[in-house]
């Protein structure tokens, strides 16, 4: 990842960037702040319009006008939006949206064609998923973030195993996946012994969770989550990205079922054709604001785009 | 019932009874104890084992009491020592989900290397020479899988076929023979304080043990499981799935290279064809041990028993007076038995059974009385 020197204040926050009319309500203090939220000096990303008090506090994560380009089809078109710790965005839209896209291009899969990226404030650009990882960002794919023949501790530490004396401190690290699955809201778990394969989609959703939380991830990225899980479980998927909430973690949600992303998360951020058509807050009424979100992902009673 | 511990193979297995006991209750930090020994040897090899002892029973009968003399426990553990230092090879191998047809030439060339040489360089330099000479086999194995992408199956055959023929070229196929042995090959082949046992089963069990610490209780060993169970993931999170595999092939060719030593040590001399079969021989041994052939699964305890398994075939056999056919014979069928066993109890190929045990753990979890499509058909 390349850290920029210095990001001073642009005026590229101005007309035409991701947010529409409605969108910069203030943050609400009444959301969750995570410790160790101070901006190094020089490097805050220049406030996005609206956000009154973004002045104060540095996004976990902050896309400016990203975009991908496939061959000659924008798959991604100048794409905005931040995310404070603590705090959870969903991003909402259907199939070919370009909600995917962008997943990949934050997770260090993809880069975009142009546009930045920002965690905490410093402008990053990944070349690799473990460049992303490195940099704090944990992505909590259906498929691809645990290993299914191994044990959960095993798991918890692959690839930063504690060690004393170059061999594995295996109690320690038992003990400490023991803790942080509890914290995280998964108190039911029969051995930190068992193979992931024997775990239910929930209880490897608290895994990779709680792996990102005790690891200090700053920005959790989730796709789908609770795409294959059953409402009990869904409801358990969302208490653990409560509780990564409430360590101050920021949360971004991909998800397809706009009730379930009203659940969950703080502000809700629409893709269509791939670009940003709107950004909400989550309050007040849901129902006008739920209908209002399905009108933005279907196309309904839009005029044109 | 959600629990069961039947059939749960590989490293991870959790005792039986230990689930229930840790349960769901909120239990403290201290509810777990370190793992008992069950966590190490699956169960699946403990059945093999029991399987080991049924087929040493009936050949004790049939050898008419011998088998179970001195001297022949010794020659069964001389022959299982000779497959098992390369079945350790093969076993971390495998685990890493890579595979070795080549360990039999690596055995043949590096022992007719220190064969060649010892008298002239000495027995030490020789045997560096040696191993060195199998981690170049499994060095170029890996370069060429790894770098090329080409599946370890074809590039080890193919490898196994041209150090063949190298070693047919310089030797013109004429068996070495030492014309006598010197006193320092005693470290291999003399036998232990008078016991009817040689040292080279004290070296077998000694490398043993420490590989079986090296991959359940170092890092390495974690990266070895992840490169093996999903290499895809593994590389994801940070682990060097390359330079761990790379590792495994060079390991695995200086394991089988150190067999052909001993061998060499031991009997006094070696010839071309020696080497003949001992991969299928190895992967035999790791698989009835309990390895799984896709990687990822599988202990080196476990493929120490099934050479054991073939050594007391070997020279039960013998003992027997029945014909060398029989050993392939029985080979073959426990081989069968183990991966149909592995199938079953681990549900690994069974699709089916894996998602009817996912279901009754989601219910003995969730409480939930009916289950939805999302959890029939979601989420594997």
């Amino acid at each position: 990842m390349v850290v920029s020197d210095q990001h001073t204040e642009t005026a590229d926050a101005g007309e035409g960037v991701g947010p529409t009319p409605g969108a910069g309500v203030a943050q609400d203090g009444s959301l969750a702040l995570g410790g160790g939220v101070v901006a190094d000096d020089g490097v805050r990303p220049a406030p996005v319009v609206g956000q009154p008090d973004a002045s104060t506090r540095t996004p976990a994560l902050e896309l400016r006008k990203v975009s991908k380009r496939f061959g000659v089809a924008w798959a991604v078109r100048d794409v905005s939006f931040c995310i404070y710790p603590g705090e959870a965005m969903a991003l909402l839209g259907d199939n070919g949206a370009g909600k995917s896209t962008v997943v990949k291009m934050i997770s260090g899969a993809l880069s975009p064609t142009s546009g930045e990226l920002y965690v905490t404030g410093k402008k990053v650009r990944f070349s690799s998923s473990q460049a992303a990882r490195r940099a704090g960002i944990a992505t909590v794919y259906q498929d691809l973030g645990l290993v299914p023949t191994m044990s959960v501790w095993r798991n918890f530490f692959l690839g930063a195993e504690l060690r004393t004396k170059g061999r594995l401190d295996v109690r320690r690290m038992r003990w400490e996946a023991e803790e942080s699955l509890k914290e995280i809201g998964l108190r039911n778990l029969r051995s930190v012994d068992q193979n992931v394969m024997r775990m239910s989609g929930g209880e490897q959703q608290a895994l990779s969770i709680g792996r990102a939380v005790h690891f200090e991830q700053k920005v959790l990225l989730l796709d789908e989550p609770t795409a294959a899980l059953s409402v009990k479980e869904t409801e358990k998927v969302f208490e653990y990205i409560g509780r990564a909430k409430a360590r101050g973690v920021a949360v971004l949600v991909i998800m397809h079922n706009t009730a379930q992303a009203l659940r969950c998360a703080e502000k809700v951020v629409v893709m269509r054709h791939g670009r940003v058509i709107s950004e909400r807050r989550v309050e007040g009424d849901t129902s006008a604001l739920m209908e209002a979100v399905n009108g933005d992902i279907s196309g309904v009673g839009e005029s044109l785009q | 019932m959600a629990n069961s511990p039947a059939g749960m193979g590989g490293l991870e297995t959790v005792a039986p009874g230990k689930g229930s006991r840790n349960g769901r209750s909120p239990g403290g930090a201290g509810s777990f104890r370190d793992r008992t020994f069950t966590s190490y040897i699956s169960l699946r090899t403990l059945a093999v084992t029991g399987v080991i002892i049924a087929v040493i029973l009936i050949l004790e009968g049939t050898s008419g009491g011998r088998l179970l003399q001195g001297v022949n426990v010794g020659g069964v553990l001389d022959a299982s020592s000779e497959i098992g230092f390369i079945a350790i090879g093969v076993t971390i191998l495998m685990i890493g989900g890579e595979f070795d047809l080549s360990v039999g030439q690596s055995f043949v060339a590096s022992g007719m290397t220190f064969a060649t040489i010892y008298h002239t360089v000495g027995v030490v330099p020789a045997i560096v020479v040696g191993l060195a000479t199998g981690a170049a086999i499994g060095f170029v194995n890996g370069f060429i899988t790894l770098s090329f992408g080409i599946p370890s199956f074809i590039t080890t055959l193919g490898t196994s076929y041209v150090v063949a023929g190298m070693v047919l070229l310089v030797t013109g196929a004429a068996p070495i023979s030492a014309i006598s042995l010197p006193a320092s090959f005693h470290m291999f082949g003399g036998y232990v304080f008078g016991l009817p046992v040689r040292w080279e089963v004290v070296w077998w069990i000694g490398l043993v043990v420490v590989m079986g610490l090296v991959l359940h209780k170092t890092a390495f060993g974690n990266h070895v499981f992840a490169a093996g169970g999903k290499p895809e993931v593994a590389k994801n999170i940070g682990v060097r799935v390359v330079r761990t595999k790379m590792t495994l092939f060079v390991l695995c060719g200086m394991f089988a290279a150190f067999s052909g030593i001993v061998l060499f040590a031991h009997l006094g001399d070696i010839e071309a064809s020696a080497g003949s079969g001992l991969q299928l021989e190895a992967i035999a041994a790791a698989v009835i041990g309990g390895t799984a052939l896709f990687g990822g699964v599988g202990t080196v305890y476990g493929g120490a028993i099934g050479s054991l398994f073939l050594g007391v075939l070997t020279v039960g056999l013998v003992l027997s007076g029945a014909s060398t056919t029989y050993y392939e014979l029985f080979v073959g069928i426990v081989l069968i038995g183990a991966v149909a066993l592995q199938a079953k109890v681990e549900g690994l190929g069974n699709f089916t059974k894996r998602m009817t045990e996912r279901l009754r753990i989601q219910r003995a979890f969730s409480g939930s009385e009916a289950l939805s499509r999302e959890e029939l058909y979601g989420g594997e």
